[in-house]
Formats: C-alpha cells, structure tokens, sequence
C-alpha cells in the first residue's frame, strides 16, 4: 500500500492523508482546503463505503430537467439526496394492503391520533409550515421556485427515489413498465416475487403515471393541496365513474411503485405495523415520497418534512434518530456547521434527537480533512519566510526548512561482517585450494621428467639400434619379393624408354626439401644411375628454390656409378621455377617462354639437348621427385593434361604416397616408386645388388620393427597403468 | 685441411647438434635451427635474384628493344608496388599486384583441379568397372572388388563431409539423414585408414631421413676410427 511520509517528523501516513497524524503538520505544501469543500468530500468518501452508485444518485436527484425537482436539485445537498436514493433502495416493497379511496385521504390526514409520539412532535413543529393554508409562511425565495415549477413531465421518469424508467413511451401501460422492470430487477436481485396491482392500471394514463412519478421528487410544499385536486380531476376523467378504481396518490404509490424498483423481499408484518397508510399525516403525502419506502421503517415518512426544509430550513436536522444512530457525529456536525457559511442551512438541531455515535471503524477511516480541514491550509499560510530575497513573503515553499532537516548519509563500514563459522569454512577452502595448487605443481614436473625420460629413452634406443644395424649389417631383412604395381609400372617405362634407339629425353622435376633428400636421394639415385645408364638426357627443373642445388647432389651421386655418361652434354639445369601452379600452367604451355635459361644464365631451349623442344609434351618422359603432396597435384593437373602421352613418373617420399595413390590409381600418374618400400621394389626389379636402398634396408626394416615394437610396448604400458588407477 | 672435409665435420656437428633435440629442446638445436633458416634465406634471396630478377626482369629490360618494353614494364612495375606490403600505411598500394596473384592463382587452382583432379578421379573411379579386356574371370572378379570398394570409400568419404542437416517443420533439427549417417559411418573408417597411412608415411620418411644421417654420421666416423 503507498504511503507519504510527513517532511516534518518522518512518520508514515496514508496516501489519501493531507496532514501528518503524528506532528499534525500539513504532508503537502500546495494543499489548499476550502471552507465548503470538507462537507463535500466528506459526504463523497462516506458514500464510497456506503456503496453509494454515483450514477444511482444522479438519477434519482435529476429526475427531470424541465421539472422542479431539477430546478431545485442545486439547492438539495447531496448527502440528502444519497440518503434519500438509498432509502428509496433499502424500502421493502409493501406489502398488499387494501387500496384507500380517494376521499378517505383527507380524513387519513387528519388523522395523527395513532401517531407516535415522535412523529408529533415533528408534525407540532412543521405543520404551520405544511399544507396549502400555510404557503404564505414560506420564505419568499421558497415561493419564487414554487412559482418557477414546471409541472409538464418529462418523457424520462423517475420512479421513487432510487428508479429511473427511461423512455417509457406513452402507449406503455403501467403493468408492462412494472412487469419490465421487475424482471429486470429481479435477474440481478434474487428471487422477488411481484406484487401484483390491486388495480387495472393499464386503463391509467401515461400522463397520470409521470404525474405521480414527478409529485415524488417535488418537495413537499410544491405538492400542495391543488396538486391533489389535480390528480383527482386526473381520476375522475379517466375513470368510469362510480367505480372506487382510482386509488389515492400514497396506497398508488406504496402498492405499485416499491413492485417496480424494490428488489429486496417485503420486510414482515411487524415491520410495517408501526406505520399505517392512514394515520399518516397529510403533509406526509404531500411529500411526494413513495408510500412503499415507508414500509421499510417508520422513520422514513420524516422524509417529508426534511424536503419542506430543502428550501433552507435546515432539513437535515430531522434526520431520524435511527439515521442519526447510521451517521457519524461529524457529519452532523459537519451538516450542522454549515448554515453559518450559506444562507440554505439553517443549523438547527433539535434538541430532544439523541445525538449518535460514530463507529470506531469509520472514525478510523474518517480522512483527517473532514475533521480538521482548515489545519493546513492555515499551517501552510501562516508560515512566513525568513530568509533569502522571498524573505518577509507569506505561503512561500518551505524549501529551507526541508532542505536543512537533511543530514548526512550514514557511512556504512564496508568490511564484511563474518561470523565465526564463515571464517572457519573460509579457512577450510583457502586451505582446499592450496592443497590443489601444492599437489598440480609436483604433478607437471614429474609428467615433464617422465616425458624427457621417455623420449631421450626411446631416442637412444632408436639411434643405438640403428647405428648398430648400419655398423654391422646383418642382412636380417629380405627385400619384397611382392612388388607394387606402380613401382612395376615405373620400371617399365623406364626400361622401355633406355631401351629405345633414340636417347630419351627426360624433364626432371625436383620439389623436395632439404630435409628429406636422404630419402628420396637414396630412391632416386638408383633410377638417375637407370636413365644415365640409357644416356638419356635430363633437364632438371625445381619448383624449390633449392632445388637447383640439390639437383647437383643427385647429378653427382648418379654420375658417380656412371663414369661414361657425359653429364656437362646430357644434363641441363633449368634452375628454379618461381610461381608454383601458376608456373607450372605456363611450363605446360610455353616451356621455353617458362623457363628461358639455365642455371648459368644460357638460353636453355637453344641447347643441344633441348633444341627443337617447345611444349611439355615434346619430352620422352616427366620425372617428378616430390615430398609435397600439393605441388604433385599442381603437376598433376597443371602439366599432366598438356603432357599428353608423355608418362608420368613420380618418385615420392614415403609421407605422400597415400596423397598421391589416387592419381596412380585413375592413370593419371604412370608409374610411382615411395619411400624406401619403393626403392626396394625398384632395386628388386632392376637386380641392383649395390643399391642404395639396398644398403639401408635392414636398418630400415629394423627401425620399423623397433617403432612398431615400443609402439606395442607403450601402448600395453598405457593399458596397464590405466588397469592399475582405475581401482582408486 | 680439405675443403670437403671441412664441409664434412661442420655437417657431422650440425647433426650431432640436431639429434641433441632428443634430449628436449635446448640451445644448441635452436642455434642449429637458426643457422639452417640463415642459410636457406640466403641462398634463396641470391638464388632468386640470379634466377629469376636479373635474368626474367632487370636483364631484358636493358636489352630488349623498344616494342618489348611495356611487356615488360608492367611486370616491373607490379613487382615494385608489391614492395609496398612492407609499409603498413603503403600497404594499400601493394593490394593491385596481390589481386592479380591471388585472381590468376584461384583461377589456375580452380581450372586445374577440375580438370585434373575432378574428371580424373571420376574416371579413375569409374573404370575399375569396365570389364572388357580382362584376360580372365578371376581378373574380372578382381578389378570390379576393387572397384566397388573405390567407390564404396568415394562415396563415404563424400558423404562424411556432408554437414547438411535435416530441416524438419522448417526448423533445422541439426540431425544429419539417416543414410548419410550411415554413409558418414563408413567413410569415418576409409578416413581413418587414410590418415594411418599418411602418418605411417610420414614415420617412415623421418625414418629413412635418420638412417641416412646416421649413415652419414658412421661414415664420417669410420675413416677416424680406423
């Protein structure tokens, strides 16, 4: 629930609050109450928990604007009006009582004997002011708006006090309009069962029904003795004559009007006893308050007398006791109050009331304005300001005063509050986290030891194993006696091109590193020794930029084992290619544009090797030595196709051989020989007994032995420290 | 001293220094790994300016007649404004010579692997299927087993790189059909087969490397020894 606190002493008070109900200051600085206003709001949040409907009021006070009731509404203080709309709504509907003649009506009027004491006293004091003898005591205002009345009725009908029939059309009888409306009451009000006319009233006319409806609002001194003349003359023109069917003005009202508009069920026989019809005065009929509202309480008929006093005569004085027992004391007191401040109240009070008492539950909701509500307002305008250049004006904003009432922010140590026992887990895990760091950093060192120890290990065993194979040569290891396709392939072109009449010509591409030339030097110095066995010419190329020096090595370790061949006449450098499949698209196309000189700086294409020679394809053969699996592809793609029938030839490390197995496989390669498997199977084709390969091959077939081996033994090392852990 | 036994021990060191990596990393190997970037920036900067700068570039724009010259001006100056790469703020002048490198580059890649590699590796697929000219039955039966599992492992192979997924309703459950995960399945082991035998390759290329570097090593010893 919102709150305001009070600038003054802090305390906390209701929104709705005007002023502190500790310190009594005012809550708001701009609050300004006027003098009439408590009433007013003070009758609006009454209303509010009496469950008093706004629209229901409004209804009920504006009946009609042309009539006199609504010329007089301004003048009718709205609490009258509420109290008077819920009356109207709380009345039982009376009970079926034998319709009065009309001529019986004076003589009911005249008739105060049975009247209770109360009620005579009220009738003592009011009757010189009731009745059509006594309209010269009016007050002279009282007569204007009796002279004002206009008594043409309006097509909206009030009925009662608390109806409004809207619209009934003039052909709409009295009993459909009350059927409608019951029925229409009736579905929200629970069950009611309808009284049912005690007369024909649908031979009565919609004007005499609007009469009837508007004598209810009038006040009691519009409905003078003339008006009945009025509605007798109604009755009598209408009406057969010699039939008693015109009933009067109250047994009309209290038997067909409460059927209309009263949902609740008819209160008891007891109830109603204290009130009869005909002991009623005839001022109580002139009041125009339906008969039915009567039945509910016998209080209710003073609503006559308190709309004779509407004209300022301080009607709200004769509020029966047992409303005055409903109603605070404040507001009578609040009701009494304010005839003094207009001259339509007139405060007085009947002494011989009992003055009621408020109810605890509604004093403590009783806003603080309807009890004091001149407080601020004259808290707020007798403050004058002191200071600054407002100084010495009255009603200026206290924002000095505010502003000096702050202090300063509370300073808030910021050092976290522990418990002991948070201290203590604190602890705890401070010490966890350092048992975790103390035991990671023994942990690494010893993996990384482990792992050093491991390699250096496996190291020397490697190297000692090897270097003892390659000291002693035990000829363990036999060479393949099952050769692979592609190295048969490569050997027969090979020998298919040395054996041929004309020397072959050979473009030798060089695309391997340095550090893999003691692998494919050793593979391709046997077939380098083949093709210069044929006398063959080599034009080397490399797609390295150190190839060209490497092509040197390979050169002299071939040429080694063949002291005839005439390498400075057979073998050409081309040097380096720069531009790696792009130089090769343009090797394929143009060699002599590709490559126009040799190592030297000699115009290559003009030599006597390769004179004549203008395309890839013009070569006997294209030998590629690669450890690259995408610069064997670029000579695949970027050279083979422009190659036409020239095959192919790859020697390839043994790491590319997988890489380069498909292109073997499709034809697009020729022949292949990898790694020193290869070599082997090459050597084993040409009967080399002195090959390089040869020399290498138990070492090795021993160091693949060895690699397979502690591959073998680590990973059963792994399994077993794994068997082992898993049980803690 | 002789120049090649000089050359001799200086490469006995150097490979001493180089297996000293068995031990772990240390000094000397990286002293050894310097020397060897030292040497190969070297030689590549002379071998290039040898090769391919003075003869391709410098040397015909001296001697070439007039009618050559802006053939071969605009190489030059491609070339000068690739040296602009080295500026961080002239970069941008570099970006032409870089765009035709990378433009002709792609485009050559392209063109060859599809003519190369693509076509070929669809007919080299293909042909284990035909069939005639096959001396006998059991060559028949051979070739087309091969063929199959060719293709078997092809396909696989494929269908493991197919990362699509399965839209179901319009929403991408992220949930591969049921044949290519089963495709995908197969191919994983072609895959793997693929990569043990790449790395057995790579094993027994560092191995040979070895071997003949400790051959080396006996046979600059042997002569000391004896």
């Amino acid at each position: 629930m919102s709150e305001i606190i009070c600038p003054y002493c802090g305390s906390s008070n209701d929104i709705d609050a005007l002023t502190c109900l500790s310190c009594k200051k005012p809550l708001y600085d701009d609050v300004e109450v006027p003098d009439n206003a408590p009433q007013q709001d003070g009758m609006d949040w009454l209303n509010t928990f009496r469950g008093f409907d706004t629209e229901t009021n409004a209804s009920t006070s504006i009946a009609e604007p042309g009539s006199e009731s609504a010329d007089a509404e301004p003048e009718i203080p709205e609490w009258l009006a509420r109290i008077r709309a819920l009356k109207g709504d709380e009345a039982p509907p009376l009970e079926e009582e034998e319709p009065l003649p009309p001529e019986e009506i004076p003589s009911l009027l005249e008739q105060d004997a049975d009247l209770p004491d109360w009620i005579k006293e009220i009738k003592a004091s009011d009757a010189p002011q009731s009745g059509e003898e006594n309209n010269e005591d009016f007050p002279d205002w009282l007569k204007d708006l009796s002279d004002e009345e206009n008594p043409t009725p309006e097509p909206e009908v009030s009925v009662g006090s608390g109806m409004v029939l809207p619209d009934i059309p003039d052909d709409l009888s009295l009993d459909e309009a009350a059927e409608l409306n019951f029925n229409s009451q009736s579905e929200g009000a629970g069950p009611s069962e309808p009284v049912s006319l005690p007369m024909d009233t649908g031979e009565l006319p919609d004007e005499f029904f609007r009469d009837i409806i508007v004598g209810q609002t009038q006040p009691a001194e519009e409905v003078d003795q003339s008006d009945l003349d009025w509605l007798d003359e109604r009755a009598d023109s209408n009406f057969p004559q010699g039939e008693p069917t015109a009933q009067p003005l109250d047994e009309l009202d209290g038997q067909s009007l409460p059927t209309l508009e009263q949902p609740e069920p008819a209160p008891s026989a007891a109830e109603t006893e204290p009130v009869e019809s005909p002991e009623l005065p005839e001022w109580m009929f002139e009041s125009g308050e339906p008969a039915g509202n009567e039945t509910a309480e016998p209080t209710e008929i003073d609503f006559a007398p308190v709309e004779d006093n509407l004209a300022g005569t301080g009607s709200e004085d004769l509020i029966t006791a047992p409303q005055e027992a409903e109603l605070p004391d404040w507001l009578l007191e609040d009701e009494a109050a304010p005839p003094a401040q207009g001259p339509e109240y007139l405060p007085e009070a009947p002494s011989d009331l009992e003055a009621g008492k408020m109810p605890g539950w509604l004093h403590a909701v009783r806003p603080i304005e309807a009890a004091a509500p001149n407080l601020v307002a004259s808290a707020e305008e007798s403050r004058i300001e002191a200071s600054g250049p407002l100084a010495g004006y009255q009603g200026v904003l206290p924002g000095q005063g505010v502003v000096t009432h702050y202090s300063k922010p509370p300073v808030y140590s910021a050092r976290m509050q522990v418990t002991d026992k948070q201290r203590i887990y604190a602890t705890l895990f401070e010490s966890l986290i350092a048992d975790e760091t103390r035991v990671g950093a023994p942990a690494a060192a010893k993996t990384k030891s482990s792992q050093l120890v491991m390699r250096l290990v496996v190291g020397l065993v490697m190297v000692v194993a090897l270097l003892a194979i390659l000291i002693l040569q035990p000829g363990f290891a036999a060479f393949p006696t099952l050769v692979p396709p592609e190295s048969v392939a490569f050997y027969d072109s090979v020998q298919t091109l040395t054996s041929a009449a004309t020397p072959p010509r050979v473009l030798v591409a060089l695309d391997y590193d340095p550090s893999l030339s003691g692998e494919l030097r050793t593979i391709s110095t046997s077939v380098v020794e083949d093709w210069m066995a044929g006398n063959s010419g080599l034009a080397f190329i490399s797609l390295s930029p150190t190839g060209p020096a490497l092509v040197s090595e390979l050169v002299n370790a071939a040429a080694a084992q063949n002291p005839a061949y005439l390498t400075a006449e057979r073998v050409i450098n081309l040097g380096y290619l720069p531009g790696g499949a792009s130089a090769l698209a343009a090797l394929a196309i143009n060699p002599t544009r590709a490559a126009p000189t040799t190592m030297d700086g000699l115009p290559a294409w003009e030599s006597l090797l390769l004179q004549g020679m203008t395309a890839v394809a013009d070569f006997d053969a294209i030998l590629l030595l690669t450890d690259n699996a995408e610069n064997s592809r670029a000579w695949v793609e970027q050279v083979k196709p422009a190659a036409g029938d020239t095959p192919l030839l790859v020697i390839s490390s043994a790491q590319v051989a997988p890489a380069l197995q498909p292109y073997v496989q499709s034809g697009q390669i020729s022949g292949m020989v990898s790694g020193f498997t290869g070599g082997a199977a090459y050597e084993q084709l040409t009967q080399s007994a002195n090959g390089p390969v040869r020399r290498y091959w138990d070492a090795y077939q021993g160091g693949m032995l060895l690699i397979a081996a502690l591959m073998l033994i680590g990973a059963a090392a792994f399994g077993i420290k794994k068997f082992v852990r898993r049980p803690k | 001293m002789a120049p090649d036994l000089l050359w001799t021990l200086i490469a006995f060191f150097l490979t001493i220094l180089v297996l000293s990596y068995v031990l772990g990393d240390n000094a000397l190997f990286r002293v050894v790994m310097m020397i060897f970037v030292g040497i190969s920036a070297g030689y590549g900067a002379v071998l290039l300016f040898y090769q391919v700068i003075m003869p391709r570039l410098i040397t015909p724009l001296m001697t070439a007649p007039v009618a050559d010259q802006p053939g071969l001006i605009i190489p030059a100056v491609l070339s000068i404004l690739l040296l602009f790469k080295l500026s961080p703020r002239l970069s941008i002048l570099g970006n032409p010579p870089m765009a035709l490198l990378t433009g002709v580059g792609a485009a050559i890649a392209i063109g060859g692997a599809v003519s190369g590699t693509l076509f070929g590796q669809i007919s080299g697929t293909i042909s284990p299927f035909d069939l005639s000219g096959l001396p006998s039955a059991g060559s028949a039966i051979s070739q087309l087993f091969g063929g199959i599992v060719l293709l078997t492992g092809t396909v696989c192979s494929l269908a493991y790189f197919h990362f699509g997924a399965r839209k179901k309703g319009g929403v991408n459950t992220g949930a591969q059909p049921i044949l290519i995960q089963i495709l995908s399945r197969i191919g994983q082991v072609f895959i793997a087969i693929t990569l043990g035998a790449l790395f057995a390759g790579v094993l027994a290329a560092s191995l040979a490397a070895l071997i003949e570097r400790l051959d080396f090593l006996i046979n600059v010893l042997k002569p000391l020894i004896s």
